[in-house]
């Protein structure tokens, strides 16, 4: 521990950088979810009823999976754009 | 550990601005891929592994996306300094 009181140790920076990394993960995460319900509850689930349906515990398992595969494809489309738009300047 | 030692302690301002920067991009891709998904994926029907013709899609949506917000940029600036 730093006898500088101004200043925080190694340590201490590597707790806060895992955390601030954590929560953003988090939020991340947290996003993801909300818009894959959102999505796939509005694709799959027309007359809500007592339970869901195996055709739409199918549909919904599909749609998450095909809407993680256009976040991937997005974000190298966006990243790739994104370098491309660098490199002009 | 103060406030003050945070805020003075420059490897975790690079740090915190690179975060801060990703999550700027991250979000981006969300709101993407919220649009991109449902002019791509959902209005085509087929929800079993994603086609060429969708992924093609995809990459296009993204790419004119950002076309249209740097025209409307641009258009915009230039009516500022047209004075409209």
């Amino acid at each position: 521990m730093s006898l500088d009181t101004q200043k925080i140790d190694s340590n201490q920076r590597q707790q806060i950088m895992a955390s601030v990394q954590q929560q953003l993960a988090l939020q991340n995460a947290q996003e993801l979810l909300q818009k894959l319900s959102d999505k796939c509850f509005k694709a799959c689930v027309q007359k809500p009823s007592s339970s869901l349906s195996s055709s739409e515990q199918k549909c919904i398992t599909q749609c998450s999976d095909r809407y993680m595969d256009a976040w991937n494809i997005v974000s190298r489309t966006y990243a790739n754009r994104i370098k491309r738009e660098q490199q002009k300047y | 550990m103060s406030l003050s030692s945070l805020a003075n302690d420059p490897e975790l301002q690079k740090f915190v601005a690179a975060k801060e920067l990703e999550n700027q991009l991250t979000t981006q891709v969300h709101h993407l891929t919220n649009i991109c998904f449902d002019k791509c994926v959902e209005s085509s029907g087929s929800l079993s592994d994603l086609s060429a013709k969708q992924t093609t899609c995809l990459q296009n949506c993204v790419e004119r996306f950002l076309d249209c917000t740097m025209l409307i940029t641009n258009r915009t600036v230039q009516r500022i300094q047209q004075g409209r």
